[in-house]
C-alpha cells in the first residue's frame, strides 16, 4: 500500500495509477532498521531490560514519530512529487471553490445547455507552502503545519499505507499502555512517564530539525532580499538557491521561479527560468500575443526542462487555453489542451475544459474520453467536494449524448449527474 | 523496588538560574515595549464643529449620509478622516474611496479595513477556518480608531458629492468625519459631519448606488441628526499632517544613459534633525524602488500593500493559503484591474440587464478602455459607456481583436506611498537612500523616464518642523558623487491616490539584547549571592509569563490598543512585583480554599449557577433567530401541533429527535413562544454548570477548582451565546459531560455496573440529541483500552446488552433520517455539508479548541498544559483519562466530521475548562512547594482573574443591546407591516422557513448557486425543503417572476450575496442577480446584515428587461 498516492491516468490501460514518493521506501527501511535495532538492543541487554513492554513501547514511539515526520520529508524535499501534488490540488480547488467552474456554472448558466462556457482562470501562482518570511512565531500555526508537511497537497493524496501504519502503531502503543495498566498501576505510571519523556525528546529532535530547515531558509531568503535591494543579483540568486537547498520544494513556487528568472535576466543569462520570467512579464504587461509566441517557442524544449519549469510552462499553456475558450476560439483552445494532456498525465482542468469544448463542438467521442479520464482521476482524490465536479462531468456528457441523438445514454448520464 | 530516578538536583540548579534570567528578560521586554516595536499610535481630536451624525430613523441598522460640495477651483489636496461605530464605506462622486467592512468580533480587529496600512494589527489570525457560532460579545471598538483617506483624485471642479454608508449592530449607526480641501486658488475648505448632511437609513426614492452621484438630487431626504457623544478623541497609525499637507517636491530623474549602469539609479540625501518626535515621508514613483533610512530598509509588513516598494522581489506572498490564491483574469478585456470597480458591469459576455440580442461594438469606445479602471471617469461624471453587449456564450465573438493589447493599458502608472518613519529617524545627521529599478527592456521601452519624488516632515521635540521637500539628492556614479537631475515640480494631476503603507520598524535592539545577556551572564556567575531573592523571583517571573500570555490573548481584538500604551508594561511589571512582595510578606496567611469554604460550597455553587442563568436568559428574546435555529423551531412547533416533525409536505426534520421532542413537550406546556424555546436551553446550561461543579469536586476534591471552573463556564462568551439558542447544542453538551462522568465511574473506577449502563445510555442520548456525538465511539474505545480493567462477566453482559439497546435506538434514528428526512436527490451540490465520514483535512483545526477564534482560549490553554504535565507526572488515571478524552475527542471530531469547524467541538468546552482550571491549581500547588503557600494561593487567584479577563467580560454586558447575528426578524417584520394580500415573498436560502414562520407564507427561495441539499422536486418544480418555496437560482427566473408578479418583496441576507459594499463581487456566483435586483428594485429597509427590496411594477421607472416570458437568454 502506498504512503503517498498521487493519481494519474495510465493511458495504456485506461485506469488509475498512483505515484509514490521515493521517501516512502527510505522511511519504510528506516522503520525496519529502528525495529531491528531495538530487537538487537533487547537481545544484547536482555538482563538489564526491566520491562520488555517499555522497550517495545519505545520502539513503537520511535516508529510512530518517524511516520509522523514522513510528510515533512515528502513535502519539503521531494520536489517533483510535492509540486505535482500541489498543482493537482490547486486545480481541484480552482474547479470547486465558490468562484470556481462548478459553482459558477451552477449559478450563471441554465440547466438546458449544461455547463456554460465561462472557464475560470486559474491562480497565477502555485506553491507547496508559503515561503518562510517575517515572524515565525506561534501565530503562524497553519504555516508551521504546512512546513511540517501537513498541507492539502499531502492530506489530499496521503496513501492508505501511511494512515494504517500511523493508526497501527498508535493503537499498538495504546494497547501496550493499557496492558501494563491492567497488570500494575505503579509500573504503568513509570512506563507512561518514560514514554512521555521519549516522545518529548524525539519530538523535539524531529521538530528541531524541521525548524532549523525552515529558519535557515528564512534567513537565506532575508539575505536574498537584502542582496536584491542592493542590486547584487548574483549574491541574491545564490542566497535564494541556499534557501532552496534548505527547503527544496520552495523551487515549485511560481514566485521563486520568476525570481530566479529575473536574476538570470538581470545577469543576462539564458535559462528556462529567464524564459518563464519573460512570459510572466509579457502577461503582466498585457502583451499576450508575445507571451503566447514565447510559450510556443519554449514548449518545443519542454521535455528537456526541469520538472519545476515544465510544470510552470504547463500552467501558462493552460491559462492561454482558458483565455481562448473564453474568447470563443475553441479550435486553438483544444489544440493547447490536447498538447497539455499529452504532457501531463493528471491535468484535471485540461480534462474538464476539454470536455466542455467537446460539448460545444459536438465531439461526443472526445466528450466521452475526457469524462472517463476525469472519472478515473477523481478516484484518486479524497475530498468530498469531488462529487460536484464528477456530477458536472456527467452533465456535460449527458448533454453531449443528447446532442448526438443517444437518448438512452444521455438519460443514464443525466441520472448520474443528479447523484441518482 | 524503586522505579523512579530523581532528577530534582539538576532541575533545582537550572531553576536557580532560569527564573532570574527569565524575569530579567521579561522586565526588559515589557518596559522597553518590545511587544509594540513596530507600532506607533497618534492621538487625534476632532474639530469642535465636527459632530457625530445619525439618521432620524429609529428602526434601521444602516445609514446613508451625503454631503454636496461645490468647488470653484481644481483641487491641490484633499483628505477625510472617518470614524464609525460599526462599519462604513466612503464614496466620492460615486467612486468607492475606502471602507471598513463590519465583520463579526470572532474575526480579527479591523479585518475589513480597505486601507491595510492603517491596520493596528499586523498579523493574520491564528485560527480562521469555518465560521463559528458567535460569541456573546459586542463588536470590536471601531469608534476608537480614525481612518484617513486621500480624496484629491476623486474631487473635481464643480459639484461633488461625499457619501458615507454606515452599518452597525445597533439601530441608528453614528459616524463622525472631518477633513480638508486645498484648492488651486489658495482657498481652504473644511469638511466636517454635521446636521447639514443629508441622511436616510436607505437611499429613499433613489436607486441603490445612484445616491452617491452628483447628478442625482436628494433634496427630499431628511437632514442628519446630531448624536451627543463624549467620544471625540481617537487614535491612528497615521502621523499627524501626513494627509493634510500638500505634496511638495520636484521629480528626481535618472538620465537614460545613467541607469544602464544600475549603481547610478541609487540616490542619497542627507539631512539633520534635533530630537525627532514624529516623522513621515511620501514617495511618488513610476516603478519599483527600494527605500532606506539610515541604512534600515523600509519594509512593509503586508505584502498586499507593497506595490512598488520592493516590487522587484516576487517571492513574497499575497494570499492566506498558497493553494487558494485568487485567480487572475487573463481575458484581455478584464485584465487591467483586480475585482473592483465597474469593469464587469459591461462584461465581455453580456450585460444581464440590457434587453438586446444584437452584437455590436460600442463605437465610442474603440480602444476598449475601461473608463473607471483608468481613472478617466473621475473627472467626468457622465453616463458610463457600455462595452460589448449581449452574447452570453461567446458564439459571436470576434476571434482577432483589432486593437493591439499593448495599447489597452496604462504603462508606468505612478504609485504614491506614505510611510511613518518615526522609529528610523535619529537625532543628528540622517541619510535617506532610494534605489530605482529599471525594468528589463523586452522590446517595449516605456516613454516615462525613471524618476521619483519625495517629501516628508519631521516634528522635533521643540515643536519645530523639518521639511524634506527640497533635499539635495546625490547619485554615486562609479565612485564619483554627482548631483541628481532635478525635474519639474510635481503637480496634483501627477498624483494618484495616496496609499499609507504603515511604519518602518526599528531593527532589533542589539544593545538591549546585549545588556540582558550580559546581566544574565553576571547573574549566572554570582548566582549564590541572590539566593535570598530566588523565591520571590519565581513568583515575579511566573506572573510576568502569565501577563505575556494574557497580552498575546488580546492580539486579535480591539483591546490590543490598551496594550500598546507604555502604561501596560509598567502595570505588568508592577503587578508582578507586588505579587512577589506579597509572597514574601504573607507567606502562609493567604488561603483561597478557606475563602471559598468559608462562604460555603453550596451557596457558592448556587450563586454561580444564578450567574449562568442570568447571563444566558437576559434579553433572551432580543437576539435574532439563527438559520439552523429556525429549522429546529419549525420542527418543534410541528411536533407540538401534530406529533410529527413536519417541515415540508411529508418531509420530516427527524434529526436530533430527543431534543426536538423534549422541547415540543415544553412548548406544549408553556406555549409556543421564544421564551419557552430558548429558556429550555438556558436551564440545560445551568444543569451543565452543576455537573461541571460536581465533577470538579469529585475528581479534584477542590472547592476552588469547582468554583473557578463554574465561574469560567458562566462567563465563557461562546457558551453564553450557544447556551440560549433553541438548538440541540446545549443538550448534547450536558449529555456528553454526564457521559464522561459515568464512563470514568463505570469503566475506569468500576464503581458499579449501573454507572456503565448510565454511560451507555448517556451516550445514546447524546447521539439522539446531536448525531455527530457518534464520534465519541473511538474515544470510548481508546479510553477503555488505556484504563479499563477486568470486571465480572455479568458486568460485561449487561454492558453489551445496553450497548445493543443503544445501538438499536441510534440505528432507528438513522433509519428514520434516511427514510423521512432525506428526499430524493435532484442534483449534486459542490459544497460539503457536515456529516460523518473519514476526513483528513485542515489539520490546523486540531488547535482550535486551544486557541479559539480571536484567541479566546489562549490564556486558559496555557494552564491546560500544566494540568497535562502534572497528570502524566503523577500518573493520575482520572486526570489522564480526562485529558485523553479531550484530546482524542478533538482528533476524532477532526477525522470523522467532514466539515471543519470549532463549533462541532462545543460539547467538549466544559472539559477543557475543567482541565484548564486544574492547571491553575497545579501552578498554585507547585508554587506552594517551591516558594510558600501564600505565593501558591496568590498566583492561583491572579491566574483566575487573568483567565476571566481574557474572555473580555465587559463585552458581554454591552452585547445585550446589539444584534449579534444577522437579523431577518426585523426585516420580515417590516415586510409584514407593509405587504398587501397579493404580494409575493422571496427570501434567500436557507431562510424560507423563517419567512414561513414570521409571515405565514413564502413564495420564492432565492439561492445562487443552487444547493441541491436544501431542495426537492415536487411535480417537476424545484422547491425548498423547509418552506416549500419555489427555487429561484438564475437570472431568467428572476426576470420571469418580475414579469408575472406585480409586487415582490425580496428579503436578502447580505452575507449570502457577498457584496457588502458598492462594488459587486463578480468573482462569486450571484453577482448578476444582485446587480439585477439593485437596479430594478427599491431598497426599502435594512436590519443588521439583511436588506428588504421591493419589486413594484407600477412604479414604471425600472430598467429594461425582457417582457416576454421564456424569451430571454441569460
Amino acid at each position: 500500500m502506498p504512503w503517498y498516492a498521487l493519481p494519474y491516468v495510465n493511458e495504456g490501460a485506461d485506469e488509475l495509477a498512483t505515484r509514490d514518493s521515493v521517501y516512502s521506501i527510505y522511511f519504510k527501511i528506516a522503520i525496519v532498521v529502528v525495529t531491528l535495532l531495538f530487537a538487537c538492543a533487547y537481545v544484547v541487554r536482555r538482563q538489564k531490560v526491566e520491562y520488555r513492554g517499555a522497550m517495545l513501547l519505545r520502539c513503537g514511539v520511535c516508529c510512530l514519530i518517524l511516520l509522523l515526520w514522513f510528510p515533512a520529508w515528502v513535502m519539503l524535499r521531494d520536489v517533483e512529487v510535492s509540486g505535482d501534488g500541489a498543482w493537482l490540488q490547486q486545480q481541484h480547488d480552482t474547479i470547486t471553490w465558490l468562484g470556481g467552474d462548478v459553482y459558477r456554472a451552477h449559478a450563471e448558466r441554465s440547466v438546458e445547455l449544461g455547463t456554460g462556457v465561462n472557464a475560470q482562470d486559474p491562480p497565477e501562482r502555485l506553491a507547496v507552502y508559503r515561503p518562510p518570511s517575517g515572524s515565525l512565531g506561534l501565530q503562524r500555526i497553519n504555516d508551521w503545519l504546512w512546513w511540517l508537511g501537513y498541507g492539502p497537497a499531502f492530506t489530499q493524496f496521503v496513501g492508505k499505507g501511511w494512515f494504517f501504519a500511523v493508526g497501527g502503531y498508535a493503537l499498538g502503543c495504546i494497547c501496550l499502555c493499557g496492558f501494563y495498566w491492567r497488570r500494575s498501576v505503579s509500573i504503568a505510571r513509570y512506563i507512561f512517564r518514560q514514554l512521555v519523556i521519549c516522545i518529548l525528546f524525539l519530538g523535539s529532535v524531529v521538530g528541531g530539525v524541521s525548524a532549523v530547515a525552515v529558519a535557515s531558509a528564512k534567513s537565506a531568503i532575508a539575505n536574498a532580499i537584502d542582496a536584491t535591494a542592493a542590486g547584487d543579483y548574483e549574491k541574491a540568486r545564490h542566497d535564494l538557491r541556499v534557501a532552496i537547498a534548505w527547503m527544496p520544494s520552495l523551487e515549485c513556487d511560481s514566485g521563486v521561479i520568476r525570481q530566479l528568472g529575473y536574476f538570470d535576466a538581470q545577469l543576462e543569462e539564458d535559462s528556462d527560468y529567464a524564459a518563464l520570467y519573460k512570459v510572466f512579464w509579457f502577461e503582466q504587461e498585457g502583451y499576450y500575443d508575445r507571451a503566447r509566441k514565447l510559450v510556443v517557442e519554449i514548449a518545443a524544449r519542454k521535455s528537456e526542462m526541469k520538472r519545476v519549469c515544465a510544470r510552470e510552462l504547463s500552467r501558462h499553456q493552460l491559462r492561454i487555453a482558458i483565455n481562448y475558450i473564453n474568447s470563443g476560439r475553441y479550435t486553438q483552445a483544444g489544440e493547447y489542451l490536447d498538447r497539455l494532456l499529452d504532457d501531463e498525465k493528471n491535468c484535471l482542468q485540461a480534462c474538464f475544459h476539454r470536455q466542455l469544448i467537446a460539448l460545444q463542438t459536438d465531439d461526443v467521442v472526445m466528450n466521452r474520453r475526457m469524462h472517463k479520464k476525469l472519472d478515473i482521476l477523481y478516484r484518486g482524490i479524497k475530498s468530498k467536494n469531488r462529487r460536484g465536479v464528477q456530477a458536472a462531468s456527467w452533465w456535460m456528457l449527458a448533454q453531449g449524448e443528447l446532442d448526438a441523438g443517444n437518448v438512452r445514454r444521455a438519460w443514464e448520464a443525466r441520472k448520474k449527474s443528479k447523484g441518482q | 523496588m524503586s522505579v523512579r530516578k530523581s532528577y530534582s538536583p539538576y532541575i533545582r540548579k537550572c531553576c536557580a538560574v532560569f527564573w532570574p534570567c527569565l524575569s530579567l528578560f521579561l522586565v526588559w521586554w515589557f518596559l522597553s515595549q518590545q511587544y509594540a516595536r513596530d507600532l506607533h499610535l497618534y492621538d487625534y481630536d476632532t474639530p469642535k464643529d465636527a459632530q457625530w451624525i445619525v439618521t432620524q430613523d429609529e428602526g434601521q441598522y444602516t445609514g446613508c449620509f451625503r454631503k454636496e460640495l461645490d468647488l470653484n477651483s481644481d483641487v491641490r489636496s484633499a483628505w477625510l478622516g472617518v470614524v464609525s461605530e460599526g462599519g462604513f464605506e466612503l464614496l466620492c462622486n460615486g467612486d468607492p474611496v475606502g471602507a471598513q467592512t463590519y465583520w463579526r468580533p470572532t474575526r480579527p480587529f479591523q479585518n475589513g479595513l480597505s486601507a491595510s496600512g492603517q491596520r493596528v494589527l499586523k498579523q493574520e489570525p491564528m485560527i480562521a477556518y469555518n465560521f463559528p457560532r458567535e460569541y456573546q460579545w459586542s463588536g470590536h471598538n471601531n469608534a476608537k480608531i480614525i481612518i484617513f483617506f486621500d480624496l484629491r483624485p476623486y474631487l473635481k471642479k464643480g459639484k461633488n458629492v461625499l457619501a458615507i454608508e454606515a452599518e452597525a449592530r445597533r439601530v441608528k449607526p453614528a459616524v463622525i468625519a472631518f477633513g480638508g480641501i486645498n484648492l488651486k486658488n489658495g482657498e481652504k475648505l473644511n469638511v466636517v459631519t454635521d446636521s447639514s448632511w443629508k441622511a436616510e437609513p436607505v437611499p429613499r426614492k433613489v436607486k441603490q448606488g445612484f445616491w452617491t452621484k452628483s447628478k442625482v438630487s436628494v433634496a427630499h431626504w431628511k437632514h442628519a441628526g446630531v448624536k451627543r457623544s463624549p467620544v471625540r478623541s481617537f487614535v491612528s497609525c497615521v502621523p499627524p499632517a501626513l494627509f493634510e499637507n500638500v505634496f511638495d517636491a520636484r521629480w528626481i530623474v535618472a538620465r537614460k544613459s545613467d541607469y544602464i549602469n544600475k549603481s547610478v539609479s541609487t540616490f542619497t540625501a542627507d539631512f539633520d534633525v534635533l530630537n525627532p518626535e514624529e516623522a513621515w515621508v511620501r514617495v511618488l514613483s513610476h516603478g519599483n524602488y527600494w527605500l532606506w533610512l539610515n541604512g534600515k530598509r523600509l519594509e512593509v509588513s503586508r505584502s498586499k500593500a507593497k506595490g512598488y516598494n520592493g516590487g522587484e522581489w516576487m517571492v513574497s506572498w499575497e494570499g492566506r493559503r498558497p493553494l487558494a490564491t485568487p485567480p487572475i483574469l487573463l481575458d484581455p478585456d478584464e485584465a487591467s484591474g483586480f475585482f473592483g470597480g465597474y469593469r464587469f458591469e459591461t462584461p465581455r459576455h453580456g450585460d444581464p440587464t440590457v434587453n438586446d440580442f444584437k452584437l455590436y461594438e460600442n463605437t465610442l469606445n474603440r480602444t476598449r478602455e475601461r473608463p473607471n479602471s483608468t481613472g478617466d471617469n473621475l473627472l467626468a461624471d457622465g453616463e458610463e459607456e457600455k462595452g460589448r453587449l449581449q452574447d452570453p456564450y461567446g458564439f459571436l465573438e470576434e476571434a482577432d481583436p483589432a486593437v493591439p493589447h499593448s495599447l489597452l493599458r496604462e504603462r508606468a502608472r505612478a504609485q504614491f506611498h506614505a510611510y511613518d518613519v518615526t522609529s528610523l529617524v535619529r537625532s543628528g545627521s540622517n541619510r535617506i537612500t532610494v534605489r530605482l529599478i529599471d525594468d528589463r527592456d523586452y522590446g517595449y521601452q516605456g516613454s516615462q523616464p525613471l524618476r521619483f519624488a519625495m517629501d516628508g516632515s519631521i516634528q522635533q521635540v521643540d515643536g519645530k518642523k523639518v521639511q524634506l521637500s527640497n533635499l539635495n539628492w546625490k547619485l554615486n556614479h562609479s565612485g564619483v558623487v554627482l548631483n541628481a537631475v532635478t525635474g519639474s515640480q510635481v503637480v496634483p494631476t501627477d498624483l494618484p491616490v495616496m496609499m499609507y503603507m504603515g511604519g518602518g520598524a526599528p531593527g532589533n535592539s542589539r544593545v538591549g539584547w546585549s545588556v540582558v545577556c550580559g546581566l544574565v551572564f553576571i547573574g549566572f556567575l554570582f548566582k549564590k549571592y541572590w539566593c535570598f531573592v530566588q523565591k520571590p523571583l519565581i513568583v515575579f517571573g511566573v506572573v510576568l509569563v502569565m501577563a505575556w500570555v494574557f497580552q498575546m490573548a488580546f492580539a486579535e481584538r480591539s483591546e490590543i490598543l490598551w496594550f500598546i500604551s507604555p502604561i501596560w508594561g509598567f502595570v505588568a511589571v508592577s503587578v508582578a512585583f507586588v505579587c512577589a512582595l506579597f509572597s514574601v510578606l504573607f507567606r502562609a496567611h493567604f488561603s483561597s480554599g478557606r475563602w471559598f469554604s468559608g462562604w460555603g460550597g453550596g451557596w457558592l455553587c448556587l450563586g454561580f449557577l444564578i450567574v449562568v442563568f442570568l447571563l444566558r436568559a437576559w434579553m433572551v428574546h432580543h437576539q435574532p433567530i439563527d438559520d439552523d435555529e429556525y429549522a429546529s423551531i419549525q420542527a418543534v412547533l410541528s411536533i407540538a401541533e401534530t406529533g410529527k416533525p413536519l417541515i415540508g409536505s411529508d418531509i420530516w426534520y427527524s434529526r436530533s429527535p430527543l431534543y426536538h421532542y423534549v422541547v415540543a413537550g415544553v412548548v406544549k406546556v408553556f406555549g409556543p413562544h421564544i421564551w419557552s424555546l430558548r429558556l429550555y436551553s438556558v436551564i440545560l446550561s445551568v444543569l451543565t454548570g452543576w455537573v461541571l461543579w460536581f465533577m470538579a469536586r469529585r475528581y479534584f476534591k477542590s472547592l476552588w477548582i469547582a468554583g473557578a471552573a463554574l465561574l469560567i463556564f458562566a462567563l465563557h462568551p461562546f457558551l453564553i451565546f450557544s447556551g440560549h439558542i433553541a438548538r440541540f447544542y446545549q443538550q448534547q453538551q450536558l449529555m456528553v459531560l454526564v457521559m464522561v462522568y459515568l464512563f470514568i465511574q463505570g469503566f475506569i473506577y468500576k464503581q458499579s455496573v449501573w454507572h456503565r449502563v448510565g454511560a451507555i445510555l448517556a451516550f445514546a442520548m447524546a447521539v439522539l440529541s446531536q448525531e455527530i456525538s457518534i464520534s465519541f465511539v473511538p474515544v470510548f474505545f481508546v479510553a477503555y483500552l488505556l484504563f479499563g480493567r477486568g470486571v465480572p462477566f455479568s458486568w460485561e453482559w449487561k454492558s453489551i446488552l445496553y450497548i445493543a439497546f443503544a445501538g438499536v435506538l441510534i440505528a432507528a434514528d438513522i433509519l428514520l433520517f434516511k427514510v423521512k428526512c432525506i428526499t430524493r436527490g435532484v442534483g449534486v451540490s459542490p459544497n460539503v455539508e457536515a456529516t460523518l465520514a473519514p476526513t483528513f483535512w485542515e489539520l490546523g483545526n486540531l488547535f482550535s479548541m486551544f486557541v479559539g477564534y480571536t484567541r479566546l482560549h489562549l490564556m486558559l490553554s496555557f494552564f491546560y498544559v500544566l494540568s497535562l504535565v502534572y497528570s502524566i507526572r503523577r500518573g493520575s488515571s482520572c486526570g489522564i483519562t480526562l485529558h485523553a478524552f479531550l484530546v482524542v475527542s478533538i482528533v476524532a471530531f477532526n477525522l470523522i466530521i467532514t466539515s471543519v469547524s470549532f463549533r462541532y467541538m462545543y460539547s467538549l468546552i466544559p472539559l477543557w475548562i475543567l482541565l484548564g482550571v486544574h492547571g491553575m491549581n497545579v501552578l498554585g500547588i507547585w508554587l506552594s512547594g517551591v516558594v510558600n503557600r501564600g505565593a501558591g494561593h496568590l498566583v492561583r487567584w491572579v491566574a483566575l482573574v487573568l483567565a476571566v479577563l481574557s474572555f473580555s467580560p465587559w463585552r458581554i454586558l454591552q452585547s445585550y443591546e446589539e444584534k449579534i447575528l444577522g437579523d431577518p426578524i426585523s426585516s420580515l417584520g417590516y415586510v409584514k407591516s407593509e405587504m398587501r394580500p397579493d404580494d409575493k415573498i422571496m427570501i434567500t436560502e436557507p431562510h424560507p422557513h423563517a419567512a414561513k414562520i414570521e409571515l405565514g407564507r413564502v413564495d420564492y427561495d432565492l439561492v445562487v448557486p443552487i444547493l441541491y441539499d436544501f431542495t426537492y422536486n415536487k411535480e417537476g418544480v424545484l422547491r425548498d425543503r423547509n418552506g416549500d418555496a419555489i427555487v429561484v437560482n438564475r437570472l431568467a427566473d428572476l426576470q420571469k417572476i418580475f414579469t408575472e408578479d406585480s409586487r415582490v418583496w425580496i428579503v436578502i441576507n447580505r452575507e449570502k450575496f457577498r457584496s457588502r459594499k458598492k462594488n459587486i463581487r463578480w468573482e462569486y456566483p450571484g453577482a448578476r442577480e444582485e446587480l439585477f435586483i439593485r437596479q430594478n428594485c427599491e431598497l426599502r429597509y435594512r436590519s443588521y446584515l439583511w436588506s428588504v427590496y421591493l419589486w413594484d411594477r407600477s412604479l414604471g421607472d425600472m430598467d429594461t428587461f425582457r417582457k416576454e416570458p421564456q424569451g430571454w437568454l441569460e
